[in-house]
């Protein structure tokens, strides 16, 4: 594909599709017309209308749009930690009924277990997928030295730094060897100097590990810099109205990414997008 | 002018790299305040008792020598080594039976919300009613004895442990659930490492009150149901204006209270830093 093609989409609703993503792609999770709707006493919200979408093999997909979209409603939906009206997702061909083994999550809200170490933290999920406990030892060592901190595994969770938790939130998400990691504005509570490493950090254990990730957030930016494609998602009810390619070279860093005439294309064109609120073809 | 001037040789240059910190102002330093206040506190309550002493007839209340001479005496000669014996071995076989079962069936009512429903006005009665009122029924089903007082201090350390465990059951941060059951924890799972250790911080609420309460337990029991324990004898010194023997043993009452909860607080401190040092 050439860099100078501009936004692709994977829907058929998409108006920018230029030219089609090459057939090669492999899906791994399969999200079919998902609906979601929330029953409050005084309204009912539409959090997600019929929402439908391929995530390939290996990708980094991420899902923007303002608040209340219903982009973290269909994460947890993903994850089982929350049901669907309708739809269905399938995992490598296999229809998911529950919380499944095979992906993670890592949460905004960190919530690491104060009475239980670092190491104890991330070796939780291996716990209770009956890995023998010097293994289960061994692969959150593992995980820790991936994410830099083999040197704090001792160490009581809540002495750490906010940007060191996360560190452990990815940390225990990836001890369980998910073959998709969900990650939910995993980074929203951090301070910008913390974020921008943690970007970089999560980048290169992508480009390392080779997990597919569907990552949610409302920074552009951010979803341009770490994303293979950016899914599109506006409110009211809660849909996803395109997917982008970002096209972009890897390895990324920061100043090549902001410099990118592509990335400024694609920036103003994602903002404008998102700011249009409801498509006026509605 | 001139007291422009001196306040101005008042101010402290600002400690730069080898200069002297600036002075700190008394009860600054946490850990005195915490030391010396309190003592300070104890040593004005002593002083005034023993003024009082002086004016008062003894037959009200005795000075803190007599006391303490009478403190002593008990333990030497007096009734309180073999009181205390009987008493403490009716507050731990209570405390024992009280507490688990305030957790056990804590854990259990927090859980079902259905059984919560159905127990809770029975459960918020019994907590609002002073226990006392229970006592004469306890006489008439097992009589005048230990089976009495160790009932009572069953019933009274009882329900603020199962309040305060099922409250904290129910309480469990809902994030931590989710990490639980993000990770594929299954039920069992849930509640044995993440709900159970999340609310361990009310649980040792309860069993904190429970132990107050037990004490409070015993002594009552003891004074109304005995002729055997401390309680017993604070009530025989009591009626025979024996006020000296009388505070003693209310001094080692209050002393077993304070032992007990400091216990629990220590296994607290020791074994579950966290619940403190993580907030």
């Amino acid at each position: 594909m050439t860099s100078d093609a501009t936004v692709t989409t994977a829907g058929s609703e998409g108006k920018y599709a230029v030219s089609a993503p090459p057939a090669e792609h492999e899906t791994i999770l399969k999200i079919q017309s998902i609906s979601k709707v929330f029953l409050t006493t005084k309204r009912t919200v539409h959090a997600l209308d019929r929402v439908s979408l391929d995530v390939r093999r290996g990708e980094f997909i991420s899902l923007v749009g303002v608040s209340g979209c219903g982009k973290t409603t269909l994460l947890r939906i993903l994850d089982g930690l929350d049901e669907s009206d309708s739809g269905t997702v399938y995992l490598d061909g296999v229809k998911l009924d529950g919380v499944s083994h095979d992906m993670s999550y890592v949460f905004q809200d960190i919530n690491l277990l104060p009475w239980r170490n670092v190491v104890d933290n991330v070796a939780l999920g291996l716990e209770v997928r009956g890995v023998p406990k010097s293994e289960r030892r061994e692969r959150a060592m593992e995980v820790l030295e991936l994410v830099g901190l083999a040197s704090v595994a001792k160490v009581p969770p809540y002495t750490l730094s906010g940007g060191m938790q996360q560190r452990v939130g990815v940390a225990r998400a990836l001890a369980v060897r998910p073959k998709v990691l969900l990650m939910d504005e995993p980074f929203g509570q951090l301070d910008n100097f913390t974020r921008e490493a943690l970007q970089v950090e999560i980048a290169n254990l992508w480009e390392k590990l080779g997990t597919t990730i569907v990552f949610v957030t409302h920074d552009v930016d951010e979803a341009i810099f770490l994303s293979d494609r950016i899914g599109l998602f506006m409110p009211g009810p809660g849909r996803l109205t395109e997917v982008v390619d970002v096209g972009l070279p890897r390895p990324r860093t920061d100043y090549d990414v902001r410099a990118h005439q592509r990335a400024i294309e694609l920036r103003s064109y994602i903002t404008d997008h998102l700011r249009g609120g409801r498509d006026p073809g509605r | 002018m001139t007291a422009v001037a001196e306040s101005r040789a008042d101010v402290r240059p600002v400690a730069g790299p080898g200069g002297h910190a600036p002075r700190r102002r008394p009860f600054a330093d946490w850990r005195s305040t915490r030391v010396v206040a309190p003592l300070v506190a104890v040593g004005v309550l002593f002083g005034l008792w023993e003024l009082a002493g002086v004016f008062v007839n003894t037959s009200l209340i005795s000075s803190p020598q007599q006391v303490a001479v009478d403190f002593v005496n008990q333990f030497s000669s007096g009734p309180a080594v073999p009181a205390m014996e009987l008493s403490l071995r009716e507050l731990y076989v209570g405390l024992a039976i009280g507490i688990s079962a305030g957790i056990v069936i804590g854990l259990v009512i927090g859980r079902y919300r259905l059984l919560d429903a159905v127990m809770s006005p029975y459960i918020n009665a019994a907590n609002a009613t002073p226990l006392n009122v229970l006592i004469p029924l306890l006489l008439v089903w097992v009589g005048i004895g230990t089976e009495a007082r160790v009932l009572f201090i069953i019933l009274i350390s009882f329900f603020p442990v199962l309040l305060n465990t099922a409250g904290g059951l129910r309480n469990v941060s809902k994030g931590y659930v989710e990490v639980g059951k993000m990770l594929g924890l299954n039920e069992h799972q849930l509640m044995r490492k993440v709900i159970l250790p999340a609310s361990m911080p009310y649980i040792f609420a309860g069993v904190r009150v429970g132990v107050a309460l037990g004490v409070i337990g015993m002594i009552v029991g003891e004074i109304e149901v005995s002729n055997v324990g401390l309680g017993y004898f604070i009530n025989f010194y009591g009626n025979g204006f024996r006020t000296g023997q009388l505070l003693a043993l209310i001094f080692l009452a209050a002393l077993i209270g304070v032992v007990n909860v400091l216990v629990v607080r220590g296994v607290q401190a020791r074994w579950f830093r966290w619940i403190s040092a993580a907030r």
